[in-house]
């Protein structure tokens, strides 16, 4: 649903999605984590606003991609934790192969 | 799938649990606002908690999109909103809502009209498919008589009829899969003790396969029943099924007397369906086969010369118009057998094919400039309407300008504002339309019954899909029109000055410089309108102050036809002066007599005459009127020189007529035409063909008020049977015509059991009814420019007070310095007379203009008549001191020291 027009016209926020998808790919965090997770493993490059974060958030998971529950944070807070549901798991194996293939093409361009 | 789709689901998806989605995101947020907090605290920085969040409700907001309908729900808040704005201002959303809902309502009114008239098709499958075939030009072919009707079209004269042989070959054509001859006629039906009228359509035996009309009770025609040996039946409409016989079921089989002869109804013809004519239904169908039996007797489908068949064809599919035009004039080129007479010049004979899809457009032909003329009132009204909401909206927004200030000033956009504002004018032209829907229906039947008042005119009007397309579009058309340009303008806010005390800065000024370009627009508007009603009323007022030349009062009319209940010739001459001395015997008469014709009734007879001994040989036109004994003396028309015609003037005596004085004047130069002869046509078969003048009678109107009294020959019924069919009874009596029907109903059927009495009424009845058109002219178009003015002075009111409000100081100034009241009071009439007067300048040459185009249904007076156009201008610029009269007084009253403390 919306796959081809999300590719072509809005890169950033397909791979807002992706990144998310990927962020949960070991299990349920909540959001400010999954901001967290980003940031560091870009190597504090990448910096997720939460103007963004949100809106992916709840699309993914009003697309079935995502699941979520309360639960309770490791400092005792109330905290809604989202994990990846088997549509996402797929979703995200699609990504990840025609990223690797994507970044391969453009490495091969760039290098020549 | 497009995105927007895509979140249109999702929306979908989310709605059944938003308050628990719109929860959990605020507490989901709040919790991403602590973890931010203890990280920032940990790093030592306590100053900005929410440093590098953002907008917490911006983000809220955008996520919150995912699954509310925002449009929708700022539409909704916005109707809400302004449900809540027009509560509060009453007497503003009254005056809105009921101009609007006249405005709307009066255009789709005649959009249904219209509707009905021009555009609907007829039930029946497939009608564009239909082609009606008529023609133009001279034939060369055999032609004695003609009958159908014929008009103008595309700029040629257009006739509708062909002889039986032409429809046969017309109908054989390969281009058409089927054609249906037909043709219409009045009969006399005696069914259950009674008898009436009804109108007949003879049509040949394939019009309901064509068509795909279905029986509604019994059977309808096949090709099987339009044979000379099938048995004498009748297919009856439904409507007339309704009306005589009140949906009997058992009235299918049963026998009546149509023509004296007895008939079987076959069946009913399906609901809706009322034959080929918009607006002339039939009320009896014969198989075409049956016209010997039961239509007049110039119906002959044996004769070649008598053409009365109309033609309705199916085109085949793939056929195209021009194809058929080139197989009809083979056809017609194949029967031009008369040689050529050389020395008149003849237009060479041609066939018309027009679209038949709404079939035979007479009434079209007759009321398209009538339905344009009001088409353009009641555009005229609804745009007065506008102007005048658009400067009461103006005005109102001059005094929202706080408000709209603060909105804008707290962040509202401006297009937000626009929108809220143009949601207020559109929820007003939904209201105004709603309660227009429900006066259309009424009006339209009004105007109509006005307009065809006399004949009974059967015209399907109703909102159907197609005029409820129209009055949505109008509605939105109009709330944008009125409603753009306040909005536009109020929300043009220069905010310092607006929020500081709501004093009138510089755009108040600009924003009253527009409401008054729009009121005079307004005054212009109105007066074309006003102007066009004048033309209208005096149009009227003339017609009912000519003299019709005879006298009108006292006088009972009635129309009896024995034409079809075995009469002919002398006996039928008989027939009818029985009848006459039967009424004039009856108590409270007066006197009786009987003429071919009804007077003032658009129905007239002429001829060609040659007057024996005449200044000049050549032809001349003249009315003819045949008469019973004693009808000038009767209806009062005076005999100048020589006398009546009397009893004694009967078949056998010297044949004798009475002309007018038009008559006189016109072909005998002022000679005295008494004792001079006359016969019809340019040549006379014998002696008895010659009539003697034996009188001059004054001049009477004939079929008309509005046509000029043209030579007339009155001469008597008993010496010229073949001039009279139907025969109208007048009757002078001091009894009311409810008083005498029965007596006189009575009296003929004494005399016919079979025959009916029709039309019973009093001559000035008759006279009204003739003037129909010109009344609802009158009527309508008067009470339209009436509500302008009162619009108008609505309008001027509103901006007169309003101007006064704002110049309050100024005026508190002036009387400060010891201006007199009253001169306060003239300063704001002649602010407001001036606004008029620029209305008038430009309103008066609109309407010379317009005006023109109303020259035919005009009488009396010219298009450019002095008086409409003073009392149209005068009636404004009372309007114009009436509206501002309260605020004048306002004004003058004003307490200068009050108003200077304020300031």
């Amino acid at each position: 649903m919306g796959d081809k027009s999300e590719r072509s016209g809005a890169l950033l926020q397909g791979t807002l999605d992706m990144l998310v998808l990927k962020a949960l790919q070991r299990g349920p965090l909540h959001g400010y984590d999954i901001a967290e997770y980003i940031h560091q493993r870009s190597g504090e490059v990448l910096r997720v606003e939460e103007g963004a974060l949100y809106p992916a958030l709840h699309r993914l998971e009003l697309r079935g991609l995502l699941a979520s529950e309360w639960g309770v944070s490791t400092n005792n807070r109330r905290a809604k934790y989202y994990k990846l549901t088997a549509a996402g798991r797929k979703k995200l194996a699609d990504e990840s192969h025609s990223w690797s293939q994507l970044s391969f093409a453009i490495a091969r361009v760039m290098e020549s | 799938m497009p995105e927007f789709i895509t979140s249109l689901l999702l929306k979908l998806k989310a709605l059944r649990h938003r308050t628990q989605l719109d929860r959990d995101l605020d507490d989901e947020l709040a919790f991403h606002l602590a973890m931010r907090e203890d990280k920032l605290r940990e790093s030592g920085d306590t100053t900005h908690p929410g440093k590098g969040f953002g907008n917490t409700t911006l983000i809220r907001e955008s996520t919150r999109e995912l699954w509310t309908f925002r449009s929708l729900e700022t539409l909704a808040a916005d109707i809400r909103y302004t449900l809540r704005t027009l509560r509060r201002s009453p007497v503003f959303t009254l005056v809105a809502i009921a101009s609007l809902a006249i405005g709307i309502g009066a255009n789709t009114a005649i959009f249904s009209l219209l509707d009905a008239v021009l555009l609907r098709s007829l039930p029946v499958r497939d009608p564009q498919q239909l082609r009606l075939i008529l023609w133009t030009g001279d034939p060369k072919a055999p032609l004695k008589s003609r009958s159908g009707y014929g008009t103008e079209l595309h700029g040629v004269h257009a006739n509708s009829s062909f002889s039986w042989s032409l429809y046969q070959q017309v109908a054989a054509l390969p281009q058409f899969s089927g054609a249906i001859g037909f043709a219409h006629a009045e009969s006399t039906v005696i069914a259950q003790g009674d008898s009436h009228y009804a109108a007949a359509l003879f049509a040949t035996g394939n019009i309901f396969a064509m068509l795909g009309v279905n029986p509604a009770a019994g059977r309808v025609f096949g090709p099987a029943d339009d044979r000379r040996s099938a048995p004498a039946a009748a297919v009856i409409s439904y409507n007339y099924w309704q009306r005589r016989w009140g949906l009997d079921p058992t009235v299918v089989g049963s026998t009546i007397t149509v023509n004296s002869r007895p008939v079987v109804i076959a069946g009913v013809s399906e609901f809706g369906f009322h034959g080929l004519e918009p607006g002339r239904d039939f009320d009896l169908l014969f198989p075409m086969s049956m016209v010997a039996d039961f239509g007049p007797k110039y119906y002959d489908i044996a004769d070649p010369g008598i053409w009365f068949v109309q033609i309705l064809g199916r085109l085949r599919p793939g056929v195209s118009d021009s194809e058929l035009r080139g197989a009809l004039l083979a056809v017609m080129r194949a029967a031009e057998t008369v040689p050529a007479k050389p020395e008149e010049a003849k237009q060479p004979w041609m066939p018309l094919v027009e679209p038949g899809s709404g079939g035979v457009q007479l009434m079209r032909y007759n009321a398209e400039i009538p339905l344009l003329i009001l088409a353009g009132a009641v555009l005229l009204l609804l745009l007065i309407a506008c102007t005048n909401l658009a400067s009461l909206l103006m005005a109102r927004g001059t005094g929202r300008r706080r408000e709209l200030a603060i909105r804008l000033s707290i962040g509202a956009s401006r297009f937000r504002l626009i929108r809220q504002l143009l949601t207020e004018s559109l929820v007003l032209s939904l209201a105004g339309a709603l309660a227009g829907l429900a006066i259309a229906p009424a009006l339209a039947h009004t105007a109509m019954s006005m307009a065809t008042a006399g004949e009974h005119v059967a015209l399907d009007i109703q909102l159907d899909s197609r005029v409820l397309l129209f009055t949505a579009a109008v509605t939105v058309l109009t709330g944008l029109l009125f409603g753009i340009m306040p909005a536009l303008r109020s929300t043009r806010i220069d905010l310092s000055p607006s929020l500081k005390d709501g004093a009138a800065g510089a755009t108040g000024a600009s924003q009253v410089n527009l409401s008054r370009a729009l009121l005079a627009g307004q005054v212009a508007l109105s007066t074309v309108l006003l102007t066009g009603a004048a033309l209208f009323v005096r149009t009227l007022d003339n017609l009912h102050h000519t003299e019709p030349g005879f006298n009108t009062r006292h006088l009972i009319i009635f129309t009896v036809n024995g034409t079809r209940s075995g009469y002919k010739d002398d006996r039928l001459t008989a027939f009818y002066q029985r009848v006459d001395l039967a009424v004039s015997h009856l108590p409270g008469v007066e006197s009786a007599t009987f003429s071919s014709e009804p007077l003032i009734a658009d129905s007239m007879s002429n001829s060609d005459v040659t007057i024996a001994g005449a200044p000049s040989a050549e032809r001349r036109m003249a009315n003819l009127m045949t008469v019973g004994p004693g009808f000038l003396s009767a209806l009062g028309i005076p005999v100048l020189v020589g006398r009546d015609l009397l009893d004694t003037d009967r078949a056998g005596a010297p044949r004798v007529a009475v002309v007018n004085r038009a008559f006189a004047r016109a072909y005998l130069a002022g000679q005295s035409p008494v004792g001079r002869e006359f016969y019809f046509g340019s040549t006379p078969k014998d002696a008895l063909d010659k009539m003697q003048i034996i009188a001059v009678c004054g001049d009477a109107k004939y079929d008309s008020l509005k046509r000029a009294i043209q030579p007339t020959v009155y001469m008597p019924a008993a010496q010229n049977a073949e001039w009279i069919s139907a025969a109208t009874f007048e009757v002078r009596t001091q009894a009311s015509p409810a008083a005498l029907a029965g007596a006189i109903r009575e009296a003929v059927s004494q005399i016919d059991r079979g025959v009916p009495v029709a039309d019973l009424r009093t001559q000035e009845e008759q006279i009204r009814l003739s003037l129909g058109m010109e009344r609802m002219f009158a009527i309508l178009v008067g009470s339209f420019g009436l509500l302008a003015a009162l619009l108008a002075a609505i309008g001027l009111y509103g901006l007169m007070a309003y101007s006064v409000q704002r110049r309050m100081p100024e005026i508190g100034v002036r009387l400060a310095l010891g201006a007199p009241p009253a001169g306060i009071r003239s300063m704001i009439l002649r602010d407001s007379l001036k606004l008029v007067a620029i209305g008038l300048a430009i309103g008066v040459p609109a309407a010379y203009a317009v005006t023109r185009i109303l020259r035919s249904a005009l009488f009396g007076v010219a298009p450019s008549d002095p008086v409409s156009f003073g009392a149209a201008s005068l009636l404004m610029l009372v309007v114009a001191l009436a509206a501002a009269w309260y605020p004048a007084r306002r004004a003058a009253r004003v307490d200068a020291i009050q108003v200077l403390k304020y300031e």
